[in-house]
């Protein structure tokens, strides 16, 4: 392969990264740079970074074990399981697992850290939180996967790490995983990095609350361990990379599966996106080969980018597809696009100013955030943001039309209903 | 001999220390801060403290009471109101400076499922309470952690908030962590058991005002002991409250919180989950030692920089070669919470007393000194302490109080 860690993370300004490549079997691994600017620890390549989401595939896997033992049916109410489950009663597992249940999806309720933290959130959904019917639309849902992670600890009667532990850690043998900081802190622990005045700068806050470990808070591993995890899905659980939703264009992979994101061409993965952390898996089942970046800065996706589509064009000879970039000569945004739009936490407002269009993030109880970023025509349906993020254009698309010709949802993963 | 070459002497992985003199803090940091991962000690690395925690927890009391929201003599009951112990004796007439004395006969360690520190201090009323509050010394991590929840309630804020906003803020200490997920931000030493590192990084945070997760740098540990020696808000936490039996560490008495050493020294001793910690303070020179260690080896390398540093520090006592006999008046049996412990003319048996902690292997223990004994194998020092009306000892003390019974 032509990319060289040590120059990656220097041209994409990222603090330090792991990469492992699955092939022929065998797992190769790779580590640069540091795990914190402030301590100056060296990467190494049985350190631990956060995976983030993709911890979904770990819960996802999980559900998928239980359906094998008999005890789960993925089409039942998920009340059948959780009778405190206060949310609609046509809402199964498989909806939670594909992100069409239609639960608001980014909750991050700190319910504290002991055994009973998950079930302590689940606890404090209501039918308030339901974005539209059950099974009618894809959107990404983190509040969804604590749901799932409290039917496997109902169905186990353990705590979901416990169960992470047992099913999975323990006989694969993976000797870095840790469930929370009390066992990354036993490791060389990757920290999260963000940009403060414009410089790169250690968070102050290592994880997402526990209340969310089912969708990915807390679990760190090496590169390594995590490709020694997805080993184990080029034989098995075949059944969760079966198509399940149409994704609405542009704003993530075109499908989803059950957990899975499907890129095509026989490519699946996910992504994780921590406090200053992100993490980045693509698998080609049909050929063996995975390849995992985890890195702890905000141009870890470009970096990813160039290592994925290196990597899955020599070993697998699939073409990643180019980032989103804006276009030249992009089309006008339209009156039917603009308006404001409501995520669980963010307000997303969409408006033009003479010739120019900007989105607003407003935090919703109005205290933290007020930022704006200029947006351009992407496509017939969607928007971009024109300068880059740490490396990123951010995509946005409108979906359905409601009386009034108006888009009725903006969607990033998450569908956002106009207000 | 310089710190790496002491390290490898006692077999420790890593250590920092710090000298406290004429105002000036010199640190000095090496080895490694795990033997699994082979990072460097550095000075701004972070260990954890364990029981030193108790000064900072007295210092957060000292400061309400400075500020008359807080009277060390009254029962605690007027500040919790809901506060209570399985003896109703106790409950009326516990005190903050019974807490900060170990004199509250609270039991020395509590190992309720519990996941915050006013779950633990509530649950603490189905709990036995054997010694009447200020009959005799017996220390208790359970009793710092009430004056933990005190702090709680009197600030209305988190313990480790107030922690936080009133000492490593003011302090402008960055080399403090007051729990794991602050401690992992920085480089930040594992426990070994001897020299293979422990499993776990902490037990339960419910037990935070004890000393369970505070993690800092010796440097920093000092600067807040220097704000000790110059607050003179602090200094009557250094006043003398009692003499204790001997339990081998060299500890003459207590202050509050402070132990009390010969020769005007005080400090502290924190053991935490395979780390072990050292603090000596001479207030009358401004000197202070801190020695912070990853391993359970920590001991003979803390005191032999401790009198490299002018503190003497006499070597933890060992078996005498011929001992005299353990007289009629020491023999009996003692309860603490967890053990009724015979004692006869050869050993120390453990008769469990919960079904958490199954008993335990009898241990051979000869004659020590006048009213102690000590442990062939592992050397742990007791006093027989207090007499009863046939002239038999009432208390068998470790630093914890087990009374007689027969």
């Amino acid at each position: 392969m032509g990319w060289n860690p040590t120059e990656l993370i220097q041209r994409h300004n990222v603090p330090g990264a792991q990469v492992a490549v699955l092939v022929n079997g065998m797992i190769e691994e790779h580590a640069a740079g540091v795990l914190s600017l402030r301590t100056r620890i060296e990467t190494t390549t049985d350190s631990v970074f956060q995976i983030g989401s993709i911890t979904k595939i770990w819960t996802s896997t999980l559900a998928q074990k239980l359906v094998n033992e008999g005890v789960l049916d993925l089409d039942c109410p998920i009340r059948q399981y959780l009778p405190e489950f206060k949310m609609s009663d046509a809402i199964t597992a498989r909806h939670l697992l594909a992100h069409t249940s239609g639960i608001d999806g980014n909750h991050f309720t700190d319910t504290g850290l002991d055994d009973a933290a998950i079930a302590r959130f689940v606890a404090t959904l209501s039918p308030a939180d339901q974005l539209f019917p059950p099974g009618t639309m894809f959107s990404y849902s983190n509040t969804g996967f604590a749901v799932l992670g409290r039917l496997i600890e109902v169905l186990h009667d353990k705590p979901f790490h416990d169960v992470l532990r047992e099913e999975l850690v323990t006989p694969l043998g993976l000797q870095t995983v840790s469930t929370n900081a009390y066992e990354a802190i036993l490791h060389r622990a990757a920290v999260g990095h963000e940009a403060v005045n414009g410089a790169l700068t250690p968070v102050k806050t290592w994880a997402l609350a526990y209340s969310n470990a089912p969708g990915g808070a807390q679990l760190a591993m090496s590169a390594h361990d995590l490709l020694a995890f997805i080993r184990l899905h080029l034989t098995d659980f075949a059944e969760l990379r079966e198509p399940q939703v149409d994704v609405p264009p542009n704003v993530g992979p075109p499908q989803w599966g059950l957990g899975w994101m499907l890129y095509g061409d026989g490519v699946v993965g996910h992504t994780g996106t921590t406090i200053g952390q992100k993490a980045f898996l693509r698998v080609v089942p049909d050929k063996g080969v995975a390849v995992a970046v985890l890195t702890n800065g905000l141009g870890g996706a470009p970096l990813a980018h160039e290592v994925i589509t290196d990597t899955l064009r020599e070993l697998a000879g699939v073409e990643t597809p180019p980032r989103h970039t804006p276009p030249a000569d992009p089309a006008p945004v339209e009156d039917w696009m603009t308006g404001t739009y409501r995520g669980t936490t963010v307000d997303y407002t969409i408006a033009k100013e003479n010739d120019r269009a900007f989105i607003s993030y407003t935090s919703r109880d109005g205290t933290e955030l007020h930022d704006r970023a200029e947006i351009v025509r992407f496509d017939d349906t969607s928007i971009i943001t024109l300068e880059p993020d740490f490396g990123t254009h951010y995509v946005l698309t409108f979906v359905g039309r409601d009386d009034e010709g108006r888009a009725k949802f903006l969607h990033n993963t998450n569908a956002l209903p106009r207000t | 001999m310089n710190l790496r070459e002491l390290l490898e002497k006692h077999d420790v992985p890593g250590a920092q220390v710090a000298v406290l003199d004429n105002g000036e803090i010199h640190d000095e940091a090496a080895g490694v801060l795990s033997r699994h991962t082979q990072v460097e000690t550095t000075t701004d690395a972070i260990f954890k403290i364990g029981s030193i925690t108790k000064i900072w927890t007295a210092t957060l009391v000292q400061q309400l009471a400075d500020e008359g929201a807080l009277d060390l003599d009254r029962p605690l009951r007027t500040y919790l109101p809901g506060f209570r112990l399985s003896d109703p004796e106790a409950t009326a007439t516990v005190t903050a400076r019974h807490l900060l004395t170990h004199t509250s006969g609270i039991a020395p360690n509590h190992f309720t499922d519990t996941s915050s520190i006013e779950e633990f201090v509530t649950a603490l009323a189905d709990e036995e309470h054997l010694l009447p509050p200020g009959t005799v010394h017996s220390y208790s991590n359970s009793g710092f952690v009430v004056l933990g929840r005190l702090i709680e309630v009197l600030r209305d804020k988190p313990f480790h908030d107030v922690l936080r906003d009133n000492l490593v803020t003011p302090l402008g200490l960055n080399a403090v962590a007051t729990d794991v997920y602050e401690a992992i931000l920085h480089r930040v030493a594992v426990g070994h058991v001897r020299t293979t590192p422990t499993k776990k990084w902490a037990v339960s945070y419910q037990t935070a005002p004890s000393g369970s997760h505070l993690a800092m740098s010796a440097h920093d540990l000092l600067t807040f002991v220097r704000h000790h020696l110059t607050d003179p808000a602090l200094a009557a936490l250094r006043e003398p409250q009692l003499d204790v039996p001997d339990f081998g560490e060299g500890v003459v008495g207590w202050a509050l919180a402070w132990m009390r050493y010969p020769g005007g020294v005080l400090g502290h001793t924190g053991v935490s989950k395979g780390q072990k910690a050292f603090l000596r303070v001479v207030p009358a020179t401004g000197l202070a030692v801190a020695v912070l260690t990853n391993s359970t080896n920590g001991v003979p390398l803390a005191y032999e920089i401790f009198n490299a540093a002018g503190i003497e520090t006499p070597p933890l006592p060992v078996p005498p070669k011929n001992p005299a006999p353990i007289d009629d008046w020491m023999r009996g049996t003692y309860r603490n919470p967890l053990y009724d412990i015979t004692l006869d003319g050869t050993s120390l048996t453990y008769r469990a007393r919960t079904e958490l902690f199954p008993g335990k292997p009898s241990v051979e223990v000869v004659r020590l000194g006048e009213r102690t004994i000590i442990t062939t194998g592992s050397h742990e020092v007791m006093s027989l302490i207090g007499s009863d009306e046939h002239g038999r000892a009432k208390y068998l003390h470790n630093g914890a109080a087990a009374y007689r019974i027969a």
